[in-house]
């Protein structure tokens, strides 16, 4: 098990990890999901023992880890790009960590075949890792983090260099593979798809510090702030006032959820956030259900998303709005619709943190 | 900096490709009748007076001179002293180059700038600096006696092959810092990471990963400066005294002292052979160097984290400061020390003695005068041959360009002694007689400033991307407007710096000035080794004026060519 407590790290004047804490359990794959910038990176890196952090504690299986050289702490990571040495064989990359720990070379070797044939590269050892494909290199950096037999595996970016078709390969072979390996595992990645793809639980970053965490659908269906839930590419996201049981939106007074515990303010400044099934285009011919808000609304585009279509909208009371529809039945660009607003799919969240909001879209 | 345009095509304007042949023909003949007369005609010389000491080849008689211990034990100096110069400067400037490449500190880049003076200092003047430094009233022996009181040990290093090899390490240093450095601000700090995460400790990640890809870098670095120390003359003159002689002092030596023509020949030729060989090696070790992955410079830098890092930054920068400045400083102010305080007594004698006062031929000012006219001269036949040289290899094609870009080299790899002793022999007779002329001073400073305008040139005249042209002709300029508007100021600025460049090397060249210059055209590098060849404070005095008047002017020159260098041109 890792535990993070209070690490801060900062470079000069710039604070890169901000008293965190983050939890991963044994056999866990914990994503940690965050703009560029955010400080995930860093996190890795001092949890690796690479950068010198300015305060907290990194424990994993009741070790303290902290004042502990890179060298001392057997945490594997896995560098974007890869980082594989360039003027080494395959199986000399993979071979450098059960060397270092002074292994016989018979149980090298055996351990570098286990590793290739892992990533299904059994056979390349001889190859140079200059004449290896992109795929190929990623994969041989996995093999060669997971030949020194890591207590914890931290993967960096680790598909961010690859073209899309690719990725989305790899992207459905990890999973698998990770779960063979029982380690517990600690996955950064700035995209939603792969981290959803991947985590056990889901913790969003933001300006060096943890947002929120949790298993990913409950992120989903209650997001902590407006950040996360544009994070996870929830794009319908206004600013409210919350009065008595309604709040003040730009479309209009929307009734908070009946539910209990999902209304995080019960007055004064908020945010809404619509779930991802909160919109629908309804059916003339069908009556509306009683507790939607319906929004009159002109189409302004329509784009193509495989078997439906997502139209924009313009609603009458200003915003515009994303809302999926069936390929059968999609308007035209100009038609006037009526788009039905589910209030058990709003979420009233705290107002964007000002301070907060500077660093957020870079 | 590609040497190429993009599409691969290289050349100067439309002209080349209408008349190409007859052009680079016309572009050549300067340079070729140039390294005919004295470049080629000198070395041939030598080599025939080795080899047919009386007129008949007499191989038994260069086989005779080999054997000679004396030449055996000059031979074995000249190795030894080289090697041993190239470990040191290795082990002094690999931390530094890591040091001014890796961290990130206040000042660094001014830092960086700086240790790069003492490489283009001309050999006089550092031997003059060592002499004031590690001489008995040196700032060493004040500390000592200080500490020690009277009774003290005094230090005196003057004379011996730690002098040698000191002033070795600090004129070499910015070679290691330059070349590995140049390299290792490139290297993907990841990939220590890397192996620090796998288990490698600090010093084993540095080990198995930075090392192997640093090795062509340090293998080059290592193999110019054994090159440079190798052929060293004026350090070794110097600083050495009459029992630590290498092949070129020992060339300087047969020459003027002991009139031994052959035997100079026969050393001229095992330089010669040495020399190619080391370049041939260097070459070989050129050709090896692998793709690496490379990040931004400014990636790879990082403050200093832990106090041990701090320590050895501070380390480093102590050893510069001791190595690299504490030398010119101790000579400007024993310039400056009169015996009973400072003051600007030495620099009024340089300016007013008459030949009475001195032991020069001349008023010492008519050195620093020849100084100037010589290395002016030698800076326009340089940049003339050299421009047009370079001009040449861009226009021609193929081969031609290749060949003419390598002749232009092969001085560049032969000794400044060699020349100087060429020109000694080869042109006091006809075809060329100017025995005892003045023109000889500017002609040899010329051949050797020659590659270095020919290197400044090229890249630049190859990175002209035609389309520049190309875009400024449908933009509506005329011929004449494109050469004025595109290619002048990108070459023009080129012309200034391989300008000051030969202009700095001129004035301070040494070894092949010794052998030319006569009694009444002394140049200041000469005039310097006169008066340090002369007891009296007041010679010591007016040699470490000269020195420092001669270090300010190399300076002057360089610190001009750094503003107007574009991007890496001139680069070593």
């Amino acid at each position: 098990m890792l535990e993070v407590r209070g690490l801060t790290v900062s470079y000069g004047d710039h604070i890169a990890v901000a008293e965190l804490d983050l939890t991963a359990h044994d056999g866990e794959v914990v994503c940690v999901l965050g703009p560029s910038g955010c400080g995930k990176s860093t996190l890795l890196r001092a949890i690796a023992g690479l950068e010198v952090p300015d305060a907290g504690t990194v424990v994993l299986d009741g070790q303290v880890l902290d004042g502990l050289r890179p060298d001392q702490r057997r945490i594997g990571l896995m560098f974007q790009d890869h980082a594989l040495f360039p003027h080494r064989t395959v199986a000399d990359n993979v071979g450098f960590g059960p060397r270092m720990q002074g292994l016989p070379r018979r149980h090298i070797t055996g351990l570098v075949e286990d590793a290739l044939e892992l990533v299904d590269l059994a056979g390349t050892g001889h190859r140079t890792v200059t004449s290896l494909s992109g795929g190929e290199q990623q994969r041989v950096a996995l093999a060669r983090t997971i030949a020194a037999r890591p207590r914890l595996l931290m993967l960096d970016e680790p598909l961010g260099s690859l073209d899309r078709a690719l990725r989305d390969r790899l992207l459905a072979d990890l999973p698998p593979l990770l779960r063979e390996l029982g380690t517990t595992v600690l996955y950064v990645t700035h995209d939603q798809d792969e981290a959803l793809a991947l985590a056990d639980r889901l913790a969003v970053m933001r300006d060096g510090r943890i947002q929120q965490v949790g298993p990913s659908d409950e992120l989903w269906r209650s997001p902590a702030s407006g950040f996360v839930a544009r994070f996870l590419g929830l794009e319908h996201v206004f600013d409210a006032e919350v009065a008595g049981r309604v709040a003040r939106t730009p479309l209009g007074d929307l009734p908070l959820p009946a539910e209990d515990g999902v209304t995080a303010v019960t007055s004064g400044p908020a945010q809404v956030v619509l779930l991802l099934d909160a919109l629908r285009v309804t059916d003339p011919l069908l009556p509306i259900r009683a507790e939607e808000v319906e929004l009159p609304a002109e189409v302004l585009a329509r784009r193509f998303a495989g078997d439906h279509l997502r139209i924009r909208v313009r609603s009458k009371p200003g915003p515009e709005l994303t809302v999926p529809v069936w390929r059968g039945d999609a308007p035209q660009i100009g038609d006037l619709v009526t788009v039905a607003l589910d209030p058990a799919a709003v979420r009233v969240l705290p107002p964007d943190d000002a301070g907060h909001a500077a660093g957020a879209d870079q | 900096m590609t040497d190429q345009a993009t599409d691969g095509r290289t050349t100067v304007g439309g002209l080349a490709r209408t008349r190409g042949p007859a052009l680079t023909a016309a572009l050549l003949a300067v340079p070729v009748v140039f390294l005919g007369l004295f470049f080629v005609l000198p070395v041939a010389t030598i080599v025939l007076t080795g080899l047919r000491p009386e007129g008949v080849v007499d191989l038994t008689a260069v086989w005779a001179v080999l054997r000679d211990p004396v030449v055996g034990r000059v031979a074995w100096f000249t190795v030894w002293q080289a090697t041993v110069s190239t470990l040191l400067t290795l082990a002094l400037g690999l931390p530094g180059a890591y040091v001014l490449t890796r961290l990130e500190f206040r000042g660094r880049d001014a830092i960086r700038a700086a240790v790069t003076v003492p490489f283009v200092l001309p050999t006089v003047v550092v031997a003059s600096a060592f002499l004031a430094l590690l001489g008995p009233q040196s700032p060493i022996n004040g500390l000592l006696e200080w500490v020690f009181g009277p009774a003290a040990p005094s230090v005196d290093l003057r004379r011996t092959v730690t002098a040698i090899l000191i002033a070795h390490a600090f004129f070499n240093y910015a070679v290691v810092v330059r070349t590995v450095g140049g390299l290792w601000a490139l290297l993907d700090p990841r990939l220590e990471d890397a192996a620090r995460t796998l288990g490698a400790s600090r010093w084993r990640a540095f080990r198995e990963v930075s090392l192997p890809l640093l090795r062509p870098a340090i293998a080059s670095a290592a193999s110019i400066v054994f090159l440079f120390t190798f052929t060293s003359f004026g350090v070794v003159l110097i600083l050495g005294g009459p029992t630590r002689a290498t092949i070129e002092v020992e060339i300087h030596r047969a020459t003027t002292q002991l009139l031994d023509l052959p035997l100079a020949s026969v050393l001229a030729l095992l330089q010669l052979v040495a020399v190619v060989s080391a370049l041939f090696v260097y070459g070989r070790l050129q050709r090896r160097a692998t793709a690496q992955p490379l990040v931004p410079a400014e990636r790879a830098a990082r403050r200093p984290r832990t106090r041990g890092e701090r320590t050895f930054l501070g380390g480093n920068l102590v050893v510069m400061a001791v190595l690299l400045a504490a030398p010119l400083l101790v000579l400007v102010e024993r310039s400056l020390d009169t015996g009973d305080g400072y003051g600007l007594a030495h620099y009024r004698r340089l300016f007013s003695t008459t030949t009475a006062e001195t032991i020069l031929a001349v008023p010492p000012w008519l050195a620093i005068r020849n100084s100037v006219g010589f290395a002016v001269a030698a800076a326009v036949i340089a940049l003339l041959v050299g421009g047009l040289a370079a001009t040449a290899a861009v226009t021609g094609r193929g081969p031609v360009a290749r060949v003419v870009d390598g002749a232009l080299m092969v001085p560049l790899g032969t000794s400044a002694v060699t020349i100087g002793f060429g020109f000694l022999i080869a042109l006091n007779r006809p075809p060329v007689d100017l025995r005892g002329s003045p023109l000889l001073i500017p002609l040899a400073q010329a051949l050797i400033a020659t590659p270095f305008v020919v290197r400044t040139l090229l890249p630049v005249l190859r990175s002209i991307d035609h389309r520049l042209r190309e875009a400024a002709a449908t933009l509506g300029a005329t011929p004449r407007r494109i050469w004025q508007e595109v290619d002048l100021p990108i070459v023009g600025r080129a012309l200034l710096v391989a300008a000051g460049f030969s202009f700095a090397i001129a004035v301070g060249e040494f070894g092949a000035t010794v052998f030319v210059a006569r009694a009444h055209f002394p140049t200041m590098p000469v005039a310097i080794f006169r008066l340090l060849g002369r007891p009296g404070v007041a010679n010591f005095g007016q040699a470490m004026a000269m020195s420092t008047i001669l270090m300010v002017v190399t300076a002057s020159a360089l610190l001009l060519i750094d503003r107007l260098r574009v991007g890496q041109v001139g680069r070593f």
